[in-house]
């Protein structure tokens, strides 16, 4: 656990000491910050047209129609960022030749993963408290709800913690790390999307392929609805590509 | 996981045991994490936390869904990337969130035009229920709406509509100009079996009348016949009564104890003669709030009627009410012998003034057996003429009958659910605050970013 610690710290630093991480933060907030300033002027506008529309003014709801697209502008933005960020976790090392001095003695590993794993996830979840400036400013002049903030945070959380499971396992694949972040990009992207040929498909085909999309569960918890299926995919989905970065990095030892 | 076969260490080398390990241990590990990702899709548990649980279906559909015994498939027929399909999705996915008897799906009626053919979509935004060969179809998705839908199509059997016979009324299977044969039709196929009554063969109204129909007797009912239809009502049946003028007076003595008087007049229109050529065919055009004309918007024509007047104040436990009503330049014209002449015109303090009633419904609150209380109802339109075949089909006429004759049938099973209360949370933003917004999500808060980044970065060269 000691040894994860160190590995953290000394991940985070170097996140900090690099201008990726910084770049990355601006670019997120620049992005989501005006999609978040065209959306609030465009609720502000609805509701002075629904003074004189009482069919419109039953619709108003700003935890949908403000807090519902932060989350799903926030999602899609990370789909180019996180890639960005895990890119270096291994690679790097990798190409410098450090990957030895981590297959040797004193880290293991699992701690070597858990301790990369946790910095960069730090990174994203300092993001996400930028992020929550936005809800902030809502909170100024209306009322959104509280449900759906906290279920939103926890969607963007797990689907944070899914993204850069995929990219730390892009990470230890290449040396290289545009190929790295490039992989990240593609694969994410690629389960983003999964649920879009719903339709077109055999029901059970669709429905599998839906649960499998990344986009589809964030949508219920961005819409304030905590489903148990939607944690449980994310969960397994990190997992499942932690155990392969695991396997990864093995490889190293047998394939000589 | 270290392999440890000794009679395959000596026939493989070293990577492909490795490789074959590890590729066997993550076929393992995927097929754990399939079957718990199935049974937490199958099992799933929900926590709405909106507010208002605009997310969560209310108690009554809880109980239909539950109630299921047989597998309850809805086509949602929405375009692909229409607005209203997220809301329907909304919704759909919590009835199947509740029961693994119910099924949905989307399909484009624009790319599946054999589809929308056989279901006979003709707008986006149709939800067709099907349950056991029966379809319903929901025009205005709401849960509602919806529930509803399921409980006629997951209903055992059929209702009966009966209709009266033998006082030379409209024929169910006269396909002529003036039979009733598509009216036969369309209600049949909106899952309710058509039967004939001819009352002086029969021991009163069947009881598995959900509805009795009067289509335009031309001679007056017998004293017998009204004293069985009176009971009928009096133990909270259904009547629907459509007279012409000039209609019996016993029909009408039996009408005036609920609070209903036909008039005896001729509707004279003089705006219809533009739209259907006939001054004798009032346009009706407005509508009452009630749930037969809620949310009616055509127009549509009577030929040849006569006018209703309702009881301010009637007789005890009556409610009646009006249901629609001819434009205010129409006049019921009381002079038979002129009106024949063809020179009928409007003579002010003899002649009705309109706008005119020309339907109307009276709802008689009765004890039923077991001390429930059921409520008798009574609609009564002053002609029988308007869902012949031959005007059927025009504007709003058999829609009208139809809404009239599934809100008797109905009226009982169907169950109410008060939409959500909305959470109205409108934001009035200034042009100033709007600069405000701007400043701060769009400059302030990234500039702080990479300020901090430029300072922590220039520091450590600096300090190099």
């Amino acid at each position: 656990m000691k040894r994860v610690w160190a590995v953290w710290k000394k991940e985070l630093r170097s996140y900090f000491v690099s201008p990726i991480a910084y770049v990355v933060c601006t670019g997120f907030l620049v992005i989501t910050g005006y999609f978040f300033y065209n959306n609030i002027i465009y609720y502000g506008i609805l509701s002075l047209q629904a003074q004189s529309n009482p069919y419109m003014i039953e619709h108003l709801n700003v935890t949908e129609m403000v807090i519902y697209p932060i989350f799903v502008n926030a999602s899609i933005v990370f789909i180019f960022l996180v890639p960005l960020l895990t890119m270096r976790l291994f690679s790097e090392e990798k190409k410098a030749g450090t990957i030895e001095f981590l297959l040797t003695y004193p880290v293991r590993d699992i701690e070597a993963l858990l301790g990369k794993f946790g910095a960069c996830l730090s990174i994203y979840l300092l993001i996400l408290g930028l992020d929550f400036f936005h809800p902030l400013i809502v909170a100024a002049f209306g009322k959104p709800e509280l449900g759906p903030l906290i279920s939103g945070y926890l969607g963007l959380f797990l689907l944070g913690v899914a993204f850069i499971s995929f990219g730390i396992f892009a990470s230890s694949l290449t040396e290289n790390q545009i190929v790295a972040a490039v992989i990240t990009f593609g694969g994410i992207l690629l389960f983003w999307g999964l649920g879009w040929s719903k339709d077109l498909v055999p029901t059970l085909l669709g429905d599998i392929l839906a649960h499998l999309s990344l986009l589809n569960h964030l949508r219920s918890f961005a819409k304030g609805v905590i489903e148990v299926k939607g944690v449980v995919y994310y969960l397994s989905f990190s997992f499942f590509f932690l155990f392969l970065t695991m396997r990864s990095l093995e490889s190293k030892r047998w394939r000589g | 996981m270290r392999f440890k076969d000794i009679e395959l260490r000596s026939l493989f080398p070293r990577s492909i045991r490795y490789g074959a390990n590890v590729f066997l241990l993550t076929i393992f590990l995927l097929g754990i994490l399939v079957i718990i990702n199935a049974l937490s899709a199958r099992h799933n548990i929900r926590f709405d936390l909106t507010k208002t649980k605009r997310y969560t279906l209310s108690p009554q559909s809880v109980k239909v869904l539950q109630g299921l015994k047989e597998e309850v498939k809805a086509i949602a027929f929405y375009r692909e990337g229409e607005a209203a399909r997220k809301g329907a999705e909304d919704l759909l996915e919590q009835y199947a969130y509740l029961s693994k008897r119910f099924k949905y799906k989307f399909i484009d009626p624009d790319r599946h035009p054999g589809k929308a053919k056989k279901y006979e979509i003709t707008s986006y935004g149709i939800v067709v229920v099907e349950c056991g060969g029966k379809e319903e179809k929901v025009f205005d998705l709401t849960e509602e709406s919806f529930t509803n839908a399921i409980i006629r199509a997951t209903r055992e059997g059929r209702k009966i509509i009966y209709f009266l016979q033998g006082h030379g009324e409209h024929a169910l299977d006269d396909v002529q100009r003036s039979g009733y044969s598509l009216v036969k039709r369309t209600i049949e196929d909106q899952n309710y079996k058509v039967k004939t009554l001819l009352l002086l063969r029969e021991k009163g109204v069947p009881q598995d009348a959900a509805v009795l129909v009067i289509g335009g007797p031309q001679k007056d009912l017998l004293p017998l016949e009204i004293e069985d239809i009176k009971k009928y009502v009096e133990r909270g049946g259904k009547l629907l009564i459509m007279a012409d003028p000039y209609s019996g007076q016993n029909l009408r003595r039996f009408l005036d104890g609920y609070g209903l008087h036909l008039v005896d007049d001729v509707i004279i229109d003089k705006l219809s003669r533009v739209l259907s050529g006939d001054y004798l065919t009032p346009v009706v055009s407005l509508y009452e709030n009630h749930p037969i004309t809620g949310n009616f918007r055509d127009a549509s024509f009577f030929p040849v009627a006569q006018s209703i007047t309702i009881d301010r104040e009637p007789p005890g436990g009556i409610e009646v009410a009006s249901l629609a009503k001819t434009g205010p330049q129409s006049w019921g014209e009381l002079d038979r012998e002129r009106l024949e002449k063809g020179e009928a015109t409007f003579e002010e303090g003899r002649d009705k003034e309109g706008p005119l009633i020309v339907a109307a419904v009276s709802t008689k609150r009765v004890e039923a057996k077991g001390g429930k209380g059921k409520k008798a109802r009574i609609v009564l339109f002053g002609d029988s003429d308007f869902i012949t075949n031959t005007y059927f089909g025009i504007s709003g006429n058999g829609d009208l009958f139809l809404n009239a004759v599934s809100w008797l049938a109905e009226e009982e099973d169907l169950i109410a659910i008060r939409p959500k209360p909305p959470n109205i949370t409108p934001i009035i933003l200034s042009p100033s605050q709007v600069r405000w917004v701007f400043w701060l999500a769009v400059v302030i808060l990234p500039g702080a970013v990479i300020l901090a980044g430029v300072f922590i970065l220039a520091r450590r060269r600096w300090r190099r």
